[in-house]
């Protein structure tokens, strides 16, 4: 990717969730869901964005959506602070950036059929006449690869794959220039997950759209990806072009992700890296390195360092003392 | 066509059918399905939603939900017909014998019994021990799966303990009593990639500790690649095809299979940009509206008139490699 200005600009990006302490207790805690969160997506990029339950990855999609407001943080979407965006300002942009959402199940009205659900955002930005519209819902379900039919039908008629198609044409309907892609495979079969990734790609290189592509799947990551983000605890901790992190990541974390991939072919002996133990709470942190807990090449200075991104070279970064040394 | 045999298996399965009668007509959930697990082996059984995998191994526990029956077969698990045992004779050998594992550990451990109740109940019930000694053998039980202050665990409630905790409870209660036979229905599909490591590890440690046989049932083909040493695909309620590990994915032969396999993403050891994802075409099928011939018809690039009209039989193609598809091997 050749110097550009980015897209989307995320810096030091925060969200806390307020916890109840216990009814008594006049503690404030609060779970850092997204931690001081920044990177870049450029025009026509493809960045994954990896990470266990509970790292925060979700939420950060949706803090740039403005889906949920943010603690704290910039989000420059072509130049313009969107979160602060006023309600109308913020209906317009909505039209440049949308989401695909994981359950295509929930995601989708049961009681609107596939053409109302499809021609809503046009309503919504008062876009063409009603034929008009209708001729639009039309050309996106030939994009998509469903059957005219499916206008008059309802979401329940139809399979779980067919229904995330229906989910990306809402997506793209208005032409954004980001996406939002959060999970859009991990609820399908096996064999429907390559047709829908299939599809995003397609997409994609047709209207040059920027994906953030939100997924623990990371062969599908790596598949799909220029750029792949690795979050824990609320926090990216390594940042590269994919290849380059897959094939030499730095922060021990991201080492362990890798190594326990299964790998389809019985004649492969990996040696995954095991972890001990569990992610730690989100809401009580561990001092020092988020990692230190876990970390198979801790040191004494990670029990007091919490490590910034350290640069490696111009496109791999990582939160790990031992790159910075 | 029954597939390959060992002369003492641990479960040998016959012609199993458990069929669904509804509203909407006969749902064939588990059809005509023969398979066997070698003792200390491990089975891997594969395919996705729907196929009937997780139907099969609750008919071998009889836990069938209605309005599901099992029309027909033979259960025979250690030379003994598990068909022919009434409930109460079935209740001793399931927990005890033949144990499970779920998929979702949150909803399979009782909410309101802590983790190590739960545990020291199956003690007290299967091998009649005291409270006292069923709490020590717990705490045990924990230190073995990895349950770090087992004392303090046992009198945590599911909902305090993180997925890979309440997992690593699962499988204690499940090896509490020394079973010959573990179902392992997608026992990682609920947890992360690095918490699924440490469990496959330690099911692979356990099995090997105390020679458990295991039917590890996954849509995850990199699980299964490196856990089980045969493997049955399934697809619409049928073994579709059945074969060592390293056979079928060194030659898988049936188009269901190859196709599974060929819509994962792979790529160029120099860095080359990945290829396009070989989809398979289509949408799994309902299983009240399956075809007449083959079930996997509809979506197979292969496809041939016979297919239309005569489902192939589970045939041996190849020594040990069973394949139930018309065409002869030359894809």
């Amino acid at each position: 990717m050749e110097k550009k200005k980015p897209l989307l600009s995320v810096s030091h990006l925060k969200k806390y969730f307020p916890v109840k302490a216990g009814f008594f207790s006049s503690e404030k805690k609060a779970v850092h869901a997204v931690d001081d969160v920044s990177f870049d997506l450029f025009e026509g990029e493809v960045l994954g964005l990896v990470g266990e339950s509970g790292s925060g990855k979700s939420t950060a999609g949706r803090l740039i959506l403005r889906l949920i407001e943010a603690t704290e943080g910039e989000v420059f979407f072509n130049g313009e602070n969107i979160l602060k965006a006023d309600g109308k300002r913020l209906r317009s942009l909505r039209k440049e950036m949308q989401i695909i959402f994981q359950d295509p199940y929930s995601s989708l009205n049961p009681r609107m059929t596939i053409g109302k659900i499809l021609e809503e955002p046009f309503i919504i930005h008062q876009m063409g006449n009603k034929a008009e519209r209708k001729e639009k819902v039309l050309k996106l379900l030939e994009k998509i690869g469903l059957h005219p039919d499916a206008v008059s039908r309802y979401p329940h008629e139809f399979s779980g794959g067919q229904r995330q198609r229906v989910g990306i044409a809402r997506a793209i309907s208005l032409s954004p220039r980001l996406i939002v892609a959060d999970e859009p495979i991990s609820s399908l079969d096996v064999s429907i997950q390559a047709q829908i990734i299939n599809l995003l790609e397609d997409l994609q290189k047709e209207f040059n759209l920027s994906i953030l592509f939100i997924a623990h799947d990371l062969n599908m990551v790596r598949h799909l990806s220029n750029r792949v983000a690795v979050m824990y605890l609320g926090r990216i901790v390594e940042l590269a072009r994919t290849e380059d992190l897959f094939k030499n990541p730095r922060h021990p974390y991201t080492e362990a992700l890798l190594s326990a991939i299964p790998v389809p072919d019985p004649e492969k002996r990996r040696n995954p890296i095991l972890l001990s133990g569990d992610i730690p709470s989100p809401i009580d942190l561990p001092e020092g390195c988020r990692f230190q807990s876990r970390c198979p090449k801790k040191i004494k200075a990670c029990e007091t360092n919490d490590p910034p991104l350290y640069s490696i070279n111009e496109d791999h970064q990582a939160a790990c003392i031992l790159v910075k040394n | 066509m029954t597939p390959p045999s060992d002369s003492h298996p641990i479960l040998q399965v016959k012609n199993l059918k458990t069929y669904f009668y509804t509203g909407q007509g006969t749902v064939k959930a588990v059809d005509d399905v023969s398979f066997h697990v070698g003792r200390g082996q491990v089975l891997g059984v594969v395919g996705e939603s729907g196929c009937g995998k997780s139907m099969t191994s609750l008919s071998v526990l009889r836990l069938v939900p209605p309005p599901g029956k099992i029309v027909s077969g033979d259960l025979l698990f250690d030379g003994q017909s598990l068909s022919g045992l009434n409930s109460e004779a079935m209740r001793k050998i399931r927990g005890k014998e033949i144990s499970m594992i779920f998929q979702e550990p949150m909803t399979s451990l009782n909410p309101v019994f802590t983790a190590g109740e739960q545990v020291a109940e199956m003690l007290r019930l299967h091998l009649n021990m005291n409270r006292k000694e069923a709490r020590e053998r717990t705490y045990e039980l924990f230190r073995l799966v990895g349950i770090p202050s087992e004392e303090k665990r046992y009198d945590d409630y599911p909902h305090q303990l993180s997925g890979g905790m309440r997992q690593r409870v699962m499988i204690a209660m499940a090896i509490s009593c020394n079973p010959k036979l573990i179902f392992a229905d997608e026992p990682t599909t609920a947890l992360d990639v690095t918490i699924q490591a440490q469990i496959l590890n330690l099911l692979h440690d356990l099995k090997e500790k105390f020679n458990m046989a295991m039917v590890l049932i996954s849509h995850d083909l990199g699980i299964i690649a490196e856990s089980a040493n045969e493997v049955a695909v399934m697809y619409a309620g049928k073994i579709v095809e059945y074969s060592g590990t390293k056979g079928l994915f060194a030659n898988p032969l049936h188009p269901y299979t190859r196709g599974l396999l060929e819509s994962l993403p792979r790529f160029d050891e120099n860095g080359g940009k990945p290829k396009r994802l070989k989809a398979i075409a289509g949408v799994v099928p309902r299983l009240f509206d399956l075809p007449a011939g083959c079930p996997f018809e509809p979506r197979c690039p292969f496809v041939m008139p016979v297919c239309k009209t005569s489902p192939p039989p589970l045939e041996e193609k190849e020594p040990g490699h069973w394949a139930s598809c018309w065409l002869e091997n030359k894809h």
